[in-house]
């Protein structure tokens, strides 16, 4: 009130210092909110975290321990078998991004029943990952659908959870499955946003549908694409507990446990949050390195 | 200005002020009700099929009604966690940090209780001698195993022991007489086999996603080897966790699991969907723990059923003997607001005629109590597993995953499901096994 209102009417020159200042104010509880936000929910917790990555710590009681968590996790074969876990899940990366392209394209030359089709892709991001996790146990159970197909042609049934390779393939199919249709429509939107004109060219000039797509389309998607693929490794390493939890709860032995999954076991059920947290800044620090590879691989930060 | 910047800051405090007082707890007022959050995960409650608490059959929502009764204003909430007791354990931690956690937890016995010592209180001031004394089975909820420890939980029932199902009509079938049980292990596997041979049935129904029944056959066999202190020992350091008995006992269980004679999707079938899987009449043996007394007795009837404890490898050193031992602790929270309160129901509960009810609804366990009524057994498989603890000279051995340390435990779990598929050999489990306890011991 004060400043607006005592400062000169009437058309008069305006004091720029007051200006400046009570716009800093007003600037400055606008950010507040957020800043609170980020803060508490954000900044506060990544550094509690790497607090007790320092601590032998149940949560209740703390004793400071300096790196002998880190140097722990660096030396326990666990780790490393668990971190080839998730490499192994990689995989996922380029099948689902090869999906989605597929289908983000087949949307975007508007196939026939693209309008259903749309629909249909985005369904499993509508499931919760416990769903669509119990949806593969139960069809590859042993007493599951798939067996019980692969039963009318004579074929012994599989055990895929007691083998983690199979075990590891079935995840990552439901990853596949659950994960394609949103990462199509992103992409559909990168198609979206190129000019048709250039694609109307490229067909006046007898360019083919795999020419089109291989020089036009692609190139023209590549920051979308990019951004999907950095996304998808990320959430490689970091959101794959769910499925892990559900389908096989990380075996067996460790045979498909992840490291989101290994912080929660080593935070909780083996009552040592110090040990989880540093795994966790770990893990913090191994993404982030990666993210920057990858937006170099993908010049994110170039002008087209 | 300066008006203006003192009254966005006084308004953001009073907003910071309001906010805080909104979320802190109440403190009830004379006349208000005062309430007891209670979690359990099956031990003491029963849940329907919809989630809702089963009256008719869970003794613990039973108690926290007649509780209730008996002092008005007061408000026992149960809550049934769900989930293995490995998720449930995780899911208490973390409440318990955050402060949302119960006044008062219903787990297992042993290291699941001790291993949260900083979580739980000293219940020796709190329920005193007179209720105590009572009790068997105090000691193995101290902290440390030291019988002048703080008491972290009180015992509740006489235990529970791992015992082998048999299913009367297959062992008929195979020529096998259910009155003659397989006096050792090799004698066991024997008859199994004879299942196989002559009916389409398995042997053995078991249930290993999670490593369980290995961790109830290692625990017998070890205890055999070894004798009833084998764990013991082994958690002070007097046996070493690598010891021979325990590689003998991983290799038996490796050529189980190798021996096609179990279910073949004993490696995938999780422990909540075990019973279903036995009761549907395709296998001989079950091996679990007298925890199943009622579902077995509810499925084939007091003549379609009987048990035995899980034999010991032949020419053990300590062939009469059982393994299991006090399976149910209470234990009241660091966090509980009326620690009295939480104590005054244990105490209702530690009752001999409580105990009495609880055995007669259940039939799972006798009374731990020393004026427990045994005439309350009604269940003809309870009963003769008393009769066969009588012949049990040698013991009861206390389980490996009730004493040692929880990383350990619970990686226990896991080497017991990889050596069972033959994904680990024995000797590795056994090693892994030694560097965590050894890793574990050494920070405590």
């Amino acid at each position: 009130m004060g400043a607006a209102s005592a400062a000169p009417t009437g058309g008069g020159p305006r004091r720029p210092g007051s200006f400046r200042r009570r716009d800093r104010i007003i600037g400055l509880l606008a950010v507040l909110p957020a800043f609170l936000v980020v803060v508490g929910f954000m900044a506060f917790p990544v550094a509690f975290a790497l607090y007790i990555s320092f601590t032998r710590t149940n949560g209740l009681t703390y004793e400071w321990r300096w790196f002998e968590n880190y140097i722990a996790l660096f030396n326990d074969p666990i780790v490393l078998q668990v971190f080839l876990n998730n490499i192994t899940f990689l995989i996922s990366v380029p099948l689902v991004i090869f999906i989605a392209v597929l289908v983000s394209v087949l949307l975007f030359e508007r196939v026939r029943g693209w309008k259903f089709f749309r629909v249909i892709f985005f369904l499993p991001n509508v499931l919760s990952v416990a769903v669509i996790g119990l949806m593969f146990r139960n069809a590859f159970g042993f007493n599951g659908a798939v067996n019980q197909a692969l039963g009318l042609f004579g074929v012994e049934p599989i055990q895929f959870f007691t083998n983690g390779t199979t075990a590891i393939a079935i995840i990552i199919l439901a990853i596949v499955w659950s994960g394609f249709g949103i990462q199509s429509l992103l992409l559909l939107s990168g198609l979206t946003s190129i000019n048709p004109a250039v694609f109307e060219a490229a067909a006046i000039d007898g360019a083919g549908w795999w020419k089109r797509l291989w020089y036009i389309t692609l190139p023209n998607i590549r920051r979308v694409l990019g951004f999907v693929f950095i996304i998808n490794v990320i959430y490689t390493f970091s959101a794959l507990f769910g499925f892990v939890f559900v389908m096989t709860a990380g075996g067996p032995g460790f045979d498909t446990t992840t490291i989101d999954y290994l912080v929660y076991l080593r935070a909780f059920s083996a009552t040592n949050l110090g040990s989880g947290a540093a795994l966790a800044v770990l893990i913090f620090i191994f993404i982030g390195v990666l993210t920057v590879i990858q937006n170099r691989v993908f010049a994110l930060g170039k002008e087209d | 200005m300066k008006k203006r910047q003192a009254g966005a800051l006084a308004l953001l405090t009073a907003g910071v002020m309001v906010g805080m007082t909104a979320c802190a707890p109440a403190t009830p007022a004379d006349g208000e009700t005062r309430e007891l959050l209670v979690w359990d995960n099956g031990l003491l409650g029963r849940l329907l099929e919809n989630g809702d608490p089963d009256l008719e059959n869970s003794f613990l929502d039973q108690m926290a009604v007649a509780y209730e009764e008996e002092n008005p204003g007061v408000d026992v909430v149960v809550v049934q966690q769900g989930g293995d007791f490995v998720t449930a354990t995780a899911q208490f931690q973390a409440a318990a940090i955050a402060g949302t956690g119960p006044d008062i937890r219903i787990q297992f016995a042993g290291s699941p209780t001790t291993n949260f010592a900083d979580f739980f209180v000293d219940l020796e001031p709190l329920l005193g001698a007179e209720v105590l004394d009572n009790l068997a089975g105090v000691n193995v909820n101290r902290e440390g195993f030291d019988p002048s420890g703080r008491l972290l939980g009180m015992p509740f029932g006489a235990g529970n022991l791992f015992t082998v199902f048999q299913n009367h009509e297959v062992l008929a079938e195979a020529g096998l007489d259910p009155a003659n049980p397989p006096a050792t292990w090799e004698e066991m596997i024997a008859n199994g086999q004879q299942v196989v041979d002559n009916t389409d049935k398995n042997g053995f129904w078991l249930a290993n996603l999670e490593g369980f029944v290995g961790a109830w056959m290692v625990s017998a066999l070890v205890g055999g080897e070894l004798g009833e202190s084998a764990f013991t020992s082994m958690v002070a350091g007097d046996i070493p966790v690598d010891d021979p008995a325990m590689v003998k006992a991983y290799e038996t269980f490796a050529a189980w699991g190798a021996s096609g004679l179990t279910n073949p999707d004993a490696g995938q079938v999780s422990n909540g969907d075990s019973t279903a899987g036995f009761v549907n009449g395709s296998s001989a043996y079950y091996l679990v723990g007298t925890w199943e007394n009622q579902n077995m007795l509810d499925a084939f009837g007091e003549d379609g059923v009987s048990s035995f404890f899980i034999p010991v490898l032949e020419g053990a050193a300590f062939p009469n003997i059982g393994a299991g031992g006090p399976e149910i602790a209470l234990s009241i929270t660091e966090g509980a607001e009326d620690k009295e309160l939480a104590a005054d129901f244990l105490k209702f509960l530690a009752q001999a005629e409580i105990q009495d009810l609880w055995v007669e609804l259940d039939q799972r366990q006798a009374s731990n109590h020393v004026d427990g009524d045994s005439s309350k057994i009604e269940s003809p498989l309870l009963r003769a597993q008393f009769e066969e603890l009588t012949g049990a000279t040698d013991g009861v051995t206390f389980a490996f995953d009730s004493l040692m340390p929880q990383a350990t435990i619970d990686l226990f779990y896991r080497v017991n499901a990889s050596v069972f598929l033959g994904n680990l050999t024995p000797e590795d489990a056994v090693a892994q096994l030694k560097a965590s306890y050894e890793t574990e011991i050494a920070n405590q």
